[in-house]
């Protein structure tokens, strides 16, 4: 008798779980359509003032040093790749290696935000102020559109901290973290497109 | 599709968690309803002001001009107004329309239909509605610095809107203002897609919803699309005010890469194209379902009118060139854009045609909501008509920036719009605030609105295809106009009637809130949809037990009724 009523909890518990799952993974792929609009948005205007200009970057500009855009292609590329295997830890329920995992996505993505700010500097430094013109303009404005929204994701990975307690199902935690997570590597794939429009072709 | 229980908070207790900070879809709906009559009143001033100007220009504006333009002894002055006719256009579109139809039956609405608790994410509705509050507050704000509001026009193209257009901090807090509503709205728009397709009552297919569900869904998507196109837009135009940056300025730096006021343009009508099918689908998806509940007949292919609207939201995506063919587009595009915006008919005429159909040989009760409804029918019509002649390229280049644009959409988004969110406030009334409001005195409304509509707005037409342009301060210095000012005073004085018909709706609208004793039946209308089966006004809960749905929502006229001509969506379709 009791054991059946416990089984129906568990079992009303993994309903209500995996509801929650497909009702934020509804959410998160509507809310990924919104902001990809927005960067889309942007690189429709990268490829409007690229293809309509004679010669790019324009006259008297120069490419920039590809140093620090590589950097933090590779910090953002990393810190997906340890997400996932965050994931992957507490799946298997080792919460040291979870620990361990998640402390270095984020650490990767305070990286990512350190080469940003090495990258603006080495700009004024190479004289590309915000007022020079477009090439420069838009740099800094997509990156720090771009910063902004990792500094949003660093603020929601933080409330995945609670998963990282000793003895939590990992399940009643997923749609949290499936979540973050499509957001964060959403922010990588961005990242990767605004460095090769930005700094490569 | 998946369906689960929500859980029930408790009721909440104090003043403060009841009416201001509240996660009740139901509190949330009317606070955007207050708030849009709010702006709508400031919207509509505004309006008053521009069409005094229009018909008396350099004569002081009657009774409260004196106290708001002092320094011209009551005269609106010419920067003035164009201050306000940007700051009606915004106002209007995004403060009251979008709040009204939007946030307010949005709100409201979408769970009762759907036989729903509430919404899936209560908290991120009511940071919904706070963020709204913040960016009306900017917009307000910005009426009160050093140079006025932004006065660009309200789709504020560079370069206008630019330092070089508009050096007050006005246009700056435009930008922010809208674009803080656009994280609102995405907000509200992600909360609406996922509670209708995750929190139907069981047994509820797609088709069996309510087509104002439809109509509010299909916004959504939209909204969640398009908003952000305008955030980066806005975005960047605040980078060229307040940085420096040139996106939107072309010449003088031209030797290290020079912006493009153009793609503004571009952007502001990528978005803005949607945006005005955002505004009109929750008002014919009203229509749509009205029309059949005073009727007292099945909604005439009622399934294609679902599918037609749909086909419209995939078509709005893709005919935004329309907006600019005086921008010197190559003619292989303008083509385009004119074929595919004719393309758009087609569904339109398959719903249109199903509204006809709808109220065709139907036993018509001329109820207050049901008047609105085929007011909607009449102006959509008119204003669905005259947009093939700005669609046309032909005809397009001599009607650009002419009053007869200006005659167009306010038939389309302004009259239908308007229409249709009085139609479903009368309505939904009842199940609002328990308690109905005066028939007659609504009805007395609907036909003073409707003749001053009528008036402004076909007058506006007529002097624009005489030739006169939008956003003139005062157009009778060319001569070939000065006999148009007869004309503009009939519009004037037709704008002060419908806006003293508004003052019949608000007196009846809060003597039915704060002080009507008799309370509103369960079901008034006689109507089977689910809010209907539940008390007036709805309680803290909504639904007890969650219905089971077992038919459509129209379910009219079933010679196998006893006693009634409707029937609940939670009875199986009566048989002989
Ligand atoms: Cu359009």
């Amino acid at each position: 008798m009791i054991e059946t009523m416990n089984t129906n909890l568990l079992t009303e518990q993994n309903r209500q779980n995996e509801m929650q799952k497909l009702r934020s993974s509804i959410a998160m792929s509507v809310l990924l359509v919104s902001f990809s609009m927005l960067f889309a948005t942007l690189i429709l205007s990268f490829v409007v003032f690229r293809l309509s200009s004679d010669m790019w970057p324009p006259m008297g500009m120069e490419r920039l040093p590809l140093l620090f855009p590589v950097l933090s292609t590779v910090l953002i590329l990393v810190s997906s790749l340890t997400f996932e295997f965050f994931v992957g830890a507490l799946k298997k329920a080792d919460t040291e290696l979870a620990r361990i995992l998640f402390v270095s996505t984020w650490v990767l993505g305070l990286g990512f935000m350190a080469t940003q700010f090495l990258l603006w500097n080495q700009m004024q430094e190479l004289g590309y102020v915000l007022e020079t013109g477009i090439f420069a303009s838009m740099i800094y404005s997509f990156t720090w559109i771009h910063a902004a929204h990792i500094i949003l994701g660093l603020a929601w990975l933080l409330f995945l901290i609670p998963a990282l307690k000793q003895q939590v199902s990992f399940s009643s935690f997923e749609a949290r973290i499936l979540s973050a997570g499509k957001f964060w590597h959403f922010l990588g794939i961005v990242w990767v497109l605004l460095f090769i429009t930005l700094f490569v072709v | 599709m998946a369906f689960f229980e929500q859980h029930i908070h408790d009721e909440p207790k104090t003043f403060l968690s009841k009416y201001i900070i509240s996660y009740d879809h139901k509190v949330i709906g009317k606070q955007f309803l207050w708030y849009g009559i709010f702006f709508l009143g400031v919207g509509g001033m505004m309006a008053l002001m521009i069409r005094w100007a229009l018909a008396y220009p350099g004569v002081a504006f009657p009774v409260i001009g004196k106290f708001i333009f002092p320094a011209t002894q009551g005269v609106i002055p010419p920067d003035t107004y164009a201050m306000l006719f940007s700051m009606h256009g915004t106002i209007m579109i995004f403060y009251a329309i979008t709040p009204i139809l939007i946030g307010a039956f949005g709100n409201f609405c979408i769970p009762l239909l759907i036989g729903a608790r509430d919404m899936v994410f209560p908290t991120a509705n009511m940071l919904s509605f706070w963020f709204a509050v913040v960016s009306g507050l900017i917009l307000l704000i910005s009426l009160f610095t050093p140079l006025g509001a932004a006065a660009g026009g309200w789709t504020s193209y560079p370069t206008l809107s630019t330092m070089v257009g508009s050096p007050g901090i006005g246009q700056t807090l435009w930008c922010l203002a809208l674009f803080v509503l656009g994280i609102s709205s995405t907000m509200g728009a992600v909360n609406y897609i996922t509670t209708i397709i995750t929190l139907r009552a069981p047994g509820m297919g797609y088709f069996d919803m309510p087509l104002t569900i439809w109509g509010l869904w299909l916004t959504a998507i939209l909204n969640a699309i398009f908003l952000p196109v305008l955030g980066a837009g806005l975005l960047l135009l605040i980078f060229d005010r307040v940085f420096g940056t040139t996106f939107f300025l072309a010449g003088a730096a031209a030797t290290s890469g020079t912006g493009d006021p153009v793609l503004f343009q571009h952007v502001f009508w990528i978005f803005g194209h949607p945006e005005v099918y955002i505004l009109i689908l929750p008002a014919w998806g009203i229509v749509s379902d009205l029309l059949s509940f005073f009727a007292r007949k099945p909604a005439f292919g009622a399934k294609a009118t679902a599918l037609a609207m749909t086909s419209v939201t995939v078509l709005s995506t893709l005919v935004y060139g329309h907006h600019m063919f005086t921008t010197q587009m190559s003619p292989l595009l303008t083509q385009t854009f004119m074929t595919l915006t004719m393309t758009i008919s087609i569904p339109s005429a398959i719903f249109f045609a199903n509204w006809l159909g709808t109220i065709w040989k139907g036993s018509i009760q001329f109820t207050s909501p049901m008047l609105f409804s085929l007011g909607v029918v009449f102006v959509f019509g008119l204003g669905g008509l005259t947009g093939l002649y700005l669609g046309t390229v032909t005809t397009d280049l001599y009607l650009h920036d002419t009053y007869f644009v200006v005659g167009h959409f306010h038939y389309t988004m302004a009259a239908s719009v308007l229409l249709g969110g009085f139609a479903g406030t009368y309505f939904w009334m009842p199940k609002m605030f328990g308690t109905m409001m005066n028939e007659f005195w609504a009805k007395v409304h609907f036909w003073i609105t409707m003749i001053g509509l009528n008036g402004v707005f076909m007058g506006m037409m007529i002097v624009g295809f005489a030739g006169m342009h939008r956003r003139i301060y005062n157009p009778f210095v060319y001569e070939f106009l000065e006999r148009l000012i007869p004309l503009n005073m009939f519009i004037t004085w037709s704008a002060i009637l419908m806006g003293f018909a508004q003052i019949i709706f608000v007196i009846n609208f809060v003597h039915a809130v704060f002080f009507r004793k008799e309370k509103a039946s369960a079901n008034p209308w006689k109507v089977g949809t689910l809010e209907w089966t539940i008390p007036s006004p709805a309680p803290h809960y909504n639904f007890k037990e969650i219905p089971v749905v077992k038919c459509g929502p129209h379910e009219f006229g079933n010679p196998a009724l006893v006693g009634r001509d409707y029937q609940y969506q939670t009875e199986e379709v009566a048989k002989a």
